[in-house]
């Protein structure tokens, strides 16, 4: 068992699932002494259906203050100062989100507005600037995948300075993450695969990276195994209930999992090949992970090794010999991106250069690798890769990750 | 009421002197550090003229803060930081964290891995600043000890980590 | 592995373990707009000396640290009283409790009084629904997990509420230390318990799963080099770690037989729950497997590791947990000269039906007196329910 010398462990978030969880919802805001919640999503969500569940699911018990749907993609201060009008005017008391990493976000800076009653978000941005408790706030993921649901970060646009502000405090965590399998049973196969493997590389660089710790482990080791006992049933069987509600559980704990051990250089790669080339995070996430594996291989082989057992099932370790379970990990991640592509017909990307956008065009060209290794230098992830990782080491990987073939493991400088 | 009596918590001068030592040491040897190594150079020419940082311990110091002047030359601006805006702003959680990371019993990575080490200001100008540390640890501590401080020591040549550290050294004793 | 239905799941504590642990508590404090603890402890361990560990923490804050030493066996309203008179002058924001169940008990029962109306004590209350002052609980050799629980008990009264836990729960090498091996033994029957129980559970959840998953690898690793080596930090460290974990696992999960027959027997001052829950838990678990839909083949992961546990038949497993959680025990209780059974320690079998009755009539559970019963004679006699 390792043990890192000193951690800190944190999941604060009360965290209700099953197949009827939405009902619980009045009686969470009653707990809260709230009775008159705004709800937030995007349109894709109110589109699938999703907020007309939750109403049916909680409207006979709670007067709902206000249903606002029009939360971008790329959601920014002028939107979060919008909402908070609107929940003031209303008189709400509460917030629940709907939807996945941009609606949560949103939701999380609407509840500071709202609750330090700022007129300026700013002044709150970066670590520990709230000190009070905020107005409760319900989050209802309808992705399997960021695990935003439980973490302490919330990311903001502004805009019109041009400028992210990063804000993270424990006071911006939901007070409880409500799972339901009925808010990612539409959730199309692609979307699916894509939003998991986002998951799968949570716990993988959690059980993997520096800031690794026996209880986060035990997350991330639980949450490897349910997405692979589920991924690839889910995304051929879409309405699988149960496999639904084991995705979504195995997303928090590996939520809960990275937000206290953090993740490393696939992050690092994928946060960068998404600002410059806007390829969704999950597709980046899965394309990078077997890569990540090899590049930190020398330093971490046996902690890969152990991801063998909830990865490949207990009948694949047992018949791998010791010395080639962390070789096994490397293959089978890259055989889960093939049986994903396979299963969704090709629309699951497997390397850099096969992802198209929807009018079929290639996302990321060749010529940006170099300008997509230089902002990789830049991302805080960097720090809890095992490894160091300078620019030539990015644009090795990144080269090998568009064509897709194996690293070449002689060329990694070996600290 | 006998079950009730106060304790006042004793400084830890010793530690304090220490690490302002250390920092003042480091603060000097970045300045330095700039115009040897061409590598630490091109880290700070991305920086805005005036941008500062610091490094130091909550909630009372010791600091250091260093600064990028109009001429573009980077400059050890003292342990003070009152009355200065500072742009990037890193601080270890306690004495105690800080003096494990001066005494190379944690590197900049296990400190932060362990959450000692709270980073205010922009990301990727933070990150640029530990690479920056980083080079300059290589320079300063003998191999044995950098090994321990950074996770891959840098396959420099001889000539540049030896004439470096000599000129390194020299110049951030001297102050220029 | 399923998915449960539906489940809940609440832990509100942030835990901080492992070296200089102790000097991150101000900042944590600060974080939660916190500046003048109050540090309560009792006698015992403020004899030891280690409180300075604490103190010297605030070396930076310019602080007089208040500390009361007060707490006797158990946590009693008079106590609390006295300590929210001095809240109230001396301008306190919140609470180090150091030590063990008592003491927490009273700093729970002293942040029930200041954060809301001081009355609150005298009902039997389950209506904290807010948070309450910041409480941070420091381990040390005596913790066994009661100490987060959402559990306190205040004179004849119990309170529960997820608020109870505290915000924030230290273990610091320096403060774990245990007197004796006994001692050791008796905490970790208590964790191993509360671990047990919560990750065989018929009702559990994924995420009580893995703190009672870490506990259990803990034990395993880290529990017999501690008895052998009581003055071992490593160990200590590991347990007292282990022991917050299996209160968090345990505050998320239904009480099991073990838990409450060891409770009721130390409450009948027969046994301490520590050495009832050690004689009582391989029967516990044997008889809710073969009863109560229990997975006993659930905690073979962390205790013997994935090599032994792939290797191990499935049908074999359940059995295979039975018969090491015996060995487990047999090895404790050689290694500190633990009873066994109940017939060593000479409690008598009307005594142990008395036990069984009384749990019977106050558990939730719908477990049968005779149900408890045939757990407290296995235990008597020292053979296995199935024989
Ligand atoms: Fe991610």
């Amino acid at each position: 068992m390792y043990s890192p010398g000193y951690y800190e462990f944190c999941c604060r978030v009360k965290i209700v699932a099953g197949h009827q969880a939405l009902e619980k919802i009045p009686g969470l805001l009653n707990d809260l002494n709230a009775n008159k919640p705004l709800i937030l999503a995007d349109k894709g969500v109110t589109g699938a259906g999703l907020v007309k569940i939750l109403s049916a699911a909680i409207e006979n018990q709670i007067e709902i203050g206000s249903i606002e749907d029009d939360i971008p993609q790329d959601s920014d201060l002028k939107v979060v100062n919008h909402l908070a009008n609107v929940y003031r005017d209303k008189g709400c008391d509460a917030i629940i989100a709907v939807g996945g990493g941009s609606v949560m976000d949103t939701a999380k800076g609407v509840n500071i507005v709202v609750s330090e009653n700022a007129d300026d978000l700013m002044k709150f941005s970066g670590a520990g600037t709230l000190k009070h408790q905020l107005k409760p706030l319900i989050a209802i993921p309808t992705t399997s995948g960021t695990g935003s649901e439980v973490t302490v970060a919330a990311v903001i646009a502004d805009h019109q300075k041009n400028k992210k502000m990063l804000f993270t405090s424990y006071f911006l965590l939901p007070n409880a993450a409500v799972l339901d399998s009925r808010m990612t049973l539409t959730l199309p196969p692609f979307f699916t695969a894509m939003t998991a493997m986002d998951a799968m590389t949570h716990a993988i660089e959690a059980y993997t990276c520096l800031a690794k710790n026996p209880i986060s482990d035990a997350h991330a080791i639980r949450a490897i195994a349910m997405i692979s006992q589920n991924l690839l049933n889910v995304v051929k069987n879409p309405g699988d209930k149960n496999g639904r509600l084991a995705l979504a559980n195995a997303a928090t704990l590996a939520g809960v999992a990275f937000s206290n051990s953090m993740v490393g250089m696939v992050h690092t790669l994928g946060h960068s090949v998404g600002a410059i080339c806007h390829v969704p995070h999950g597709t980046c996430m899965s394309i990078f992970l077997p890569y990540a594996l090899e590049y930190n291989f020398h330093k971490i082989e046996s902690f890969i090794a152990e991801i063998l057992f909830p990865l490949g099932g207990e009948d694949m370790y047992r018949s791998t010999p010791k010395n080639q379970r962390a070789e096994k990990v490397i293959e089978l991640a890259r055989k889960l991106n093939q049986d994903l592509f396979d299963a969704t017909n090709g629309r699951h990307s497997r390397f850099l250069k096969e992802i198209k956008d929807r009018e079929g065009r290639q996302m990321v060209p060749k010529d940006k690798l170099t300008e997509i290794a230089a902002t990789a230098l830049g991302d805080g992830s960097i720090f809890y890769n095992p490894e160091e990782l300078d620019y030539d080491d990015c644009l090795m990987v990144l080269n090998a990750a568009w064509e897709g073939v194996p690293l070449d493991r002689s060329r990694i400088k070996k600290g | 009421m006998d079950d009730y009596r106060e304790l006042k918590p004793r400084s830890k001068l010793f530690k304090k002197i220490y690490i302002a030592i250390m920092l003042w040491f480091v603060g000097r040897s970045i300045q330095a550090a700039s115009r040897v190594d061409k590598d630490i150079k091109k880290e700070f020419d991305d920086f805005p003229e005036g941008f500062t940082f610091s490094l130091g311990v909550a909630p009372n110091g010791p600091y250091m803060v260093v600064g990028k002047d109009k001429q573009g030359k980077v400059k050890y601006l003292g342990w003070n930081r009152q009355g200065k805006r500072i742009d990037v702003d890193m601080k270890l959680k306690n004495i105690e964290a800080a003096f494990l990371l001066f005494t190379f019993q944690e590197s900049t990575c296990r400190s932060s891995a362990r959450n000692r080490l709270i980073v205010d200001g922009d990301v990727p100008t933070a990150a640029a600043i530990v690479r920056v540390i980083d080079m300059v640890e290589v320079y300063l501590l003998p191999k044995l000890i950098a090994k321990l401080a950074i996770r891959r020591y840098p396959s420099w040549s001889i000539m540049r980590t030896l004439i470096g550290r000599s000129r390194i050294y020299f110049r951030a004793i001297l102050g220029y | 592995m399923q998915v449960p239905e539906f489940y809940e799941f609440h832990c509100p504590v942030k835990t901080n373990a492992g070296i200089n642990a102790l000097d991150h508590i101000p900042i944590e404090l600060e974080a939660m707009d916190a500046r003048k603890p109050l540090i309560i402890t009792d006698k015992n361990t403020y004899s030891k000396g280690i409180i300075k560990h604490v103190a010297s923490a605030f070396s930076e804050s310019g602080i007089v640290l208040g500390v009361f030493d007060g707490v006797g066996d158990t946590a009693d309203i008079s106590t609390i009283r006295d300590l929210y008179q001095r809240w109230q002058y001396k301008g306190i924001d919140s609470i180090i409790a150091v030590g063990s169940g008592a003491v927490l008990d009273t700093a729970k029962g002293l942040n029930i009084a200041v954060s809301g109306k001081p009355e609150d004590l005298r009902k039997n209350a389950e209506s904290i629904k807010t948070r309450l002052k910041p409480l941070v609980a420091v381990l040390t050799g005596y913790s066994n997990g009661f100490e987060i629980s959402k559990y306190a008990f205040i004179g004849e009264l119990t309170f529960t509420s997820p608020f109870l836990m505290p915000d924030l729960v230290v273990v610091d090498p320096r403060m774990v230390r245990s007197e004796s091996a006994l001692r050791i033994a008796e905490t970790a029957m208590i964790t191993f318990s509360h671990a047990a129980e919560a990750i065989t559970h018929a009702s559990k959840n994924p995420l009580s799963d893995c703190y009672a998953y870490a506990a259990l690898e803990y034990i395993r690793h880290c529990l017999m080099e501690a008895l052998k080596n009581p003055k071992d930090k490593k160990s200590c460290l590991a347990l007292a770690e282990a022991s917050s974990m299996a209160g968090c696992a345990f505050s998320n999960s239904r009480f099991g037989m073990v838990h409450e027959l060891g409770q009721e027997i130390a409450k009948q001052r027969l046994l301490s729950s520590g050495q009832a829950m050690g004689i009582l838990l391989p029967y516990g678990i044997e008889y809710q497997t073969l009863k109560c839909g229990f997975q006993a083949a659930d905690m073979l992961i962390p205790l013997v590791g994935f090599n032994d546990f792939v290797d191990t038949p499935q049908n074999q497993r359940n059995q295979k947990v039975l018969s090491l959680i015996r060995q487990m025990q047999d090895n404790i209780c050689s290694t500190v000269q633990l009873p066994r059974t109940f017939k060593d320690v000479q409690i008598e079998k009307e005594k142990l039906k008395k036990v069984a009755q009384k749990v019977a009539e106050s558990s939730s559970s719908g477990i049968r007196e005779d149900a408890y019963l045939t757990v407290l004679n296995a235990a008597y006699d020292g053979k296995p329910i199935m024989g």
